[in-house]
């Protein structure tokens, strides 16, 4: 029946049973790390961590730093009560961090669970996943960068049929945006890896050979919007992630990049408009980004409800 | 993005963007064209990347050598990149932006206007702005997270705006109706007798219409579709005093009044009382186009869905229309208006030519009071109105022959409809009524005849402080700072006995402690008056005790225009105030327009150059914009002045001021060495009201002038004040004060 072993470094007794029930679903052993000890022979074992960082902080920043020198660590699932930008900036740091839940009132453990399922079962691709079952998800294979133009009209319109808040809609048109011309400009690379459109201005019209075709889909199951775009390359190196994520929270002069090509705020915009933003990658082959805005009420509904940051790579270990 | 309006004037270019900040954003549009100062109006542009950020950012900071770039009317969508990204205002200052509200109710999203000035403290205490729904008139809430949306804006105060560009935008050339740093905007339009006013933007602490108000028509229309917002406190009152002014003599008529307004006129009927609605507009859109347009509506007239059914859309000629919010609230708020129609028909005064105030005293003593049994207040003549009420001096009778003078204020009978206000009124006599002290106004009973109360108080012979400063002013002299400060003490003294703790441990605050409600005795006595607006510390923000807030914006502290808790400090605040307005002879925050003396109020400190060294430790201290860093108590302050009139009398240079003020005061030099006191200071600055008051003693053959007021004839004395009303309403153009006309004359107890 184990599928493999999920460590839990969780503070509070209560929250523990609860856990458990839902973590075990997935047909994962669920074990607890009560000290030090149990947590380094744990994490020798299981395929995920999952902590509670607003109880244990120190223990889980040390177990951050310790799986960052791994070789090839488990992925790191992080709950905390805290989104603010300096507490981001600290988590995204970590270089062994791979999911960020910055949980609110509205946090229910359906999120855990998908995530849990997520890298249990190795199947980490699609949206569906995340909407409830049977929504029809509207979907474009995108060839070149004007040809973005219709499907974001058709979202729009969308949006305006099903009567979301204007800002809300307009935030996914931006979202819709950003995701497309990432995967469009800075996804494609020659077979030695290089980028092709990377470095290229943004008003320069790029047509993508046919096995560079984007896929573009959205869906809506009366809560959530989703949005997913993905690339035939799977170049996205979590690293990558994180660390533009940080440097853009940071504020600082660098924030926006200078170089040819991108600004370097694509993935910051993308995370901050969003409630959930998923990376799922496998390595060469394909790079789906998935965001989840939850549309059901107003905008400070939607800004106060738990975000999350997931990165997953097909194959469950980071390396 | 576009550049969709540009207009050039004076060394300032303002430009107007529109459309989506893209990849493909040209830098000629924030291109300043050799201008000092460049506007960019933002309030168009509806989208963001990423990419078009990096260009942004480029294109304004090579301008920003160029030029000082000033951002206004910011969309909620460049709102956010002004707080995602560092230096995405390239240096340049933000003025405004709008952030979204919306209706609990109806569901409708109203965008409002922030002003980086004039909402600052909203932005660093996290409390959004109250804003009304444009469609229902409820309640709306902020549709964002405070501390992000306000995270740029409370982080890059405005100190102050270029004069050019602050009077570009105040001008015609700029396309907005309501410019950052206003609030409300006004269009006087005249024709023939009749004089409109359409009114922009929020009704709040410094609506006015003195900017517009001469040549009046002998009829106003004020035309309110366009009014955004009324602060359920401070714009309500004020726009009862204001419009309360101008209907004493002239017929008010409220065209196209929409929902915003009604809302607030439900909840306080004194709104609307004397003027006549000629119009009432309510937000529709058309079943079929969806086209949005506002439904103008007579009064006189029933509205129900065969209205609606009736009208075609002015889009396509279809319909049927819809309204835009619950039907059942616009039902009841159309009927609302029938019933304040039919009430206000037939009030004599609306209807009638201007007529002298001379003649309103008499005609308007209230009957109740001459048939209360048997003739136990006897009216003589009226002496004073204020926004709700009217005063009049009384003769008490009682057993063998009993008589005293006292003042009977009377709520006026169209606010008796309106609960709030009456139970305002009997809140000020319950407060006042408690306080036992020399230095405060005594009120004796509360009572109620003809329908209205009315409530009993002293005779005080004398003259508030703010006609005290008038004349001052007008005379060219400056009050003694000995006085000035003994003046204060008394009101010190008087405010501690409200601020000792109730049983509860609360303090009465009085909260509208200003030149208008000290009066001077002519005998030397300070006296504090009016608790209309008290309440006691830390009381709850209640809509129900609306209107309080304000008495004179020009002398609320920063902490009651941000409309927080009222704490002891409050009063503090004003007694400073008093005490510098008097020993500078003009207020210390005084600013050409309302609302840049709010700002100056706000964020800018006091101009006390001239100010004696003894008394400006005492007056920095009480003005502090921080409450904490006031006096701990009222009563602190007036120990503290006190000894400096010790010093300052041993010091007899400072205690007189001068040899000026003792010609004026025609003493002769050798009486320098004796104090001079208050009542000798009022007898001088009052010479004229003293002369007329003697020569009615001496006819009436009387030792003093109370004496002969309470022998001679209710004709008699209503002559004797209709005289002196006019002495003070011989204008001067020297006053650096406000004149008695903003304040209260002889009735300073309305």
């Amino acid at each position: 029946m184990s599928n493999g072993n999920i460590l839990l470094v969780w503070g509070d007794n209560r929250d523990r049973r609860a856990l458990y029930k839902a973590l075990a679903t997935t047909g994962a052993g669920v074990s607890f790390a009560n000290d030090p000890s149990q947590l380094r022979a744990g994490l020798e074992q299981c395929r995920l961590v999952v902590m509670d960082y607003d109880a244990v902080r120190d223990t889980a920043r040390e177990v951050l730093q310790h799986l960052s020198l791994q070789p090839s660590p488990p992925p790191v699932l992080v709950v905390t009560s805290s989104n603010h930008k300096a507490d981001l900036i600290e988590l995204f740091g970590h270089a062994a961090l791979t999911n960020l839940v910055a949980k609110n009132a509205d946090f229910n453990l359906n999120e855990l669970i998908i995530t849990a399922q997520k890298v249990i079962r190795n199947d980490i691709f699609g949206l569906d996943k995340y909407l409830s079952w049977g929504v029809q998800a509207y979907q474009y294979n995108i060839t070149s960068s004007a040809g973005r133009f219709g499907p974001m009209k058709d979202l729009e319109s969308y949006l305006h049929a099903i009567g979301a808040n204007r800002r809300l809609a307009a935030l996914a048109h931006s979202v819709a945006d950003e995701l497309l011309m990432n995967a469009i400009y800075n996804a494609p690379a020659d077979p030695q890896g290089n980028p092709k459109y990377a470095s290229r201005s943004r008003t320069e019209q790029v047509e993508l050979l046919p096995d560079e075709t984007v896929s573009f889909s959205f869906a809506c199951d009366g809560q959530y919007l989703g949005l997913c775009v993905a690339d035939r390359f799977g170049r996205l190196e979590t690293d990558t992630v994180r660390n533009y994520l940080r440097k853009c929270f940071l504020q600082g002069e660098n924030q926006i990049d200078t170089k040819d090509g991108g600004a370097g705020l694509g993935l910051y915009y993308i995370f901050q408009s969003l409630n959930h933003f998923i990376i799922n990658v496998a390595r060469g082959k394909r790079t789906e980004l998935i965001g989840l805005m939850d549309i059901s009420g107003s905008f400070k509904d939607f800004a106060q409800r738990t975000k999350s940051l997931h990165l997953f790579i097909a194959g469950g270990r980071q390396q | 993005m576009q550049t969709h309006k540009e207009v050039a004037a004076k060394g300032v270019l303002a430009r107007a963007l529109a459309g989506n900040l893209a990849e493909d954003f040209d830098p000629k549009n924030v291109d300043p064209k050799g201008a000092a100062h460049l506007i960019l109006d933002l309030s168009r542009v509806s989208g963001v990347s990423s990419f078009g950020v990096r260009e942004w950012v480029r294109a304004v900071r090579e301008s920003a050598e160029k030029t000082r770039i000033w951002y206004v009317a910011a969309s909620p969508r460049m709102t956010d990149q002004f707080n995602m990204i560092a230096g995405f205002d390239g240096g340049g200052t933000l003025l405004s932006f709008y952030g979204n509200y919306l209706c609990p109710e109806c569901n409708n999203e109203t965008p409002a206007m922030f002003d980086v000035q004039l909402d600052a403290a909203s932005f660093t205490s996290d409390n959004a702005p109250v804003r009304q729904c444009r469609i229902c008139g409820r309640h709306a809430e902020l549709d964002d997270i405070p501390e992000a949306l306000f995270e740029y804006a409370g982080s890059h105060p405005v100190s102050e705006v270029a004069p050019d560009v602050a009077a570009f935008l105040k001008g015609p050339q700029y396309w907005a109706e309501v410019a950052p740093g206003d609030r409300f905007a006004i269009r006087k339009l005249r024709a023939a007798d009749a004089t409109t006013y359409d009114i922009h933007g929020i009704i709040d602490v410094g609506f006015s219409l003195d900017s517009v108000s001469s040549e009046l028509g002998d009829v106003v229309s004020l035309s309110l579709p366009h009014v955004q917002h009324i602060d359920p406190t401070s714009g309500t009152a004020r726009w009862i005093e204001v419009v309360g002014k101008l209907k004493r003599d002239r017929k008010v008529r409220l065209v196209a009044v929409p929902p915003v307004f009604l809302r607030r006129v439900m909840d306080s009927s004194a709104m609307v009382a004397g003027c006549e609605i000629s119009s009432v507009v309510y937000p529709t859109k058309c079943a079929q186009c969806q086209y949005k347009a506002l439904l103008q509506i007579d009064p006189r007239n029933a509205f129900d869905q065969t209205t609606l059914a009736r009208t075609k859309c002015r889009n396509c000629n279809g319909g049927p229309l819809l309204t835009r919010c619950d039907f059942s609230d616009i039902t009841a708020m159309h009927n609302f208006v029938l019933r304040s129609r039919s009430a206000s028909v037939g009030r004599p005064e609306h209807a009638a030519p201007r007529e002298a105030p001379s003649e309103r005293q008499e005609s308007d003593l209230p009957a109740f009071l001459a048939q209360s049994s048997p003739s136990r207040y006897e009216p003589l003549c009226k002496i004073g109105e204020g926004g709700m009420s009217d005063v009049y001096l009384v003769r008490q009778h009682g057993a063998v022959g009993f008589r005293r003078l006292v003042v009977i204020k009377v709520i006026r009978s169209e606010f008796l409809t309106d609960d709030r206000l009456v139970r305002m009124f009997i809140d000020e006599a319950r407060l006042a009524a408690r306080l036992d002290h020399p230095n405060i106004i005594r009120v004796h009973d509360l009572g109620r005849g003809g329908g209205a109360f009315f409530m009993v108080m002293d005779f005080l012979h004398g003259r508030s402080v703010s006609e005290a400063l008038f004349q001052t002013a007008k005379q060219n002299v400056t009050w003694p700072p000995a006085l000035a400060a003994t003046i204060v003490a008394d009101l010190c003294s008087a405010l501690a006995r409200a601020h000792i703790p109730d049983a509860s441990g609360k303090a009465l605050v009085h909260r509208d402690v200003t030149p208008a409600n000290v009066i001077l005795r002519f005998d030397g006595l300070v006296k504090l008056i009016d608790f209309g607006l008290a309440g006691y510390q830390h009381f709850a923000k209640d809509a129900s005790r609306a209107g309080q807030v304000v008495g004179n914006f020009a002398y609320l502290a920063p902490e009651a225009l941000n409309e927080q808790e009222a704490t002891p400090q409050l009063d503090i605040w004003g007694a400073g105030l008093i005490l510098a307005c008097l020993a500078l002879g003009r207020h210390p925050f005084k600013r050409a327009t309302s609302e840049e003396t709010i700002i100056a109020i706000l964020r800018q400190p006091p101009n006390l150059t001239g100010l004696p060294k003894e008394l400006l430790p005492i007056v920095e201290k009480s003005l502090q914009k921080d409450p904490k860093l006031r006096y701990a108590s009222i009563a602190d302050m007036g120990n503290e002045l006190r000894e400096v009139i010790v010093e300052m009398t041993r010091d007899r240079k400072s205690s007189g001021s001068g040899s000026g003020l003792w010609r004026w005061l025609g003493r002769k030099s050798e009486d320098a060495e004796k104090p001079l006191t208050l009542e000798s200071m009022l007898r001088r600055l009052f010479s004229h009201q003293i002369r007329i008051e003697n020569e009615f003693s001496r006819r009436a053959g009387a030792p003093q002038f109370i004496d002969a007021l309470l022998d001679a004839s209710p004709k008699d004395v209503a002559r004797l004040f209709r005289t002196l009303h006019v002495d003070d309403a011989t204008p001067t153009a020297s006053a650096s004060v406000p004149p008695p006309s903003d304040v209260r004359s002889l009735g300073a107890l309305t």
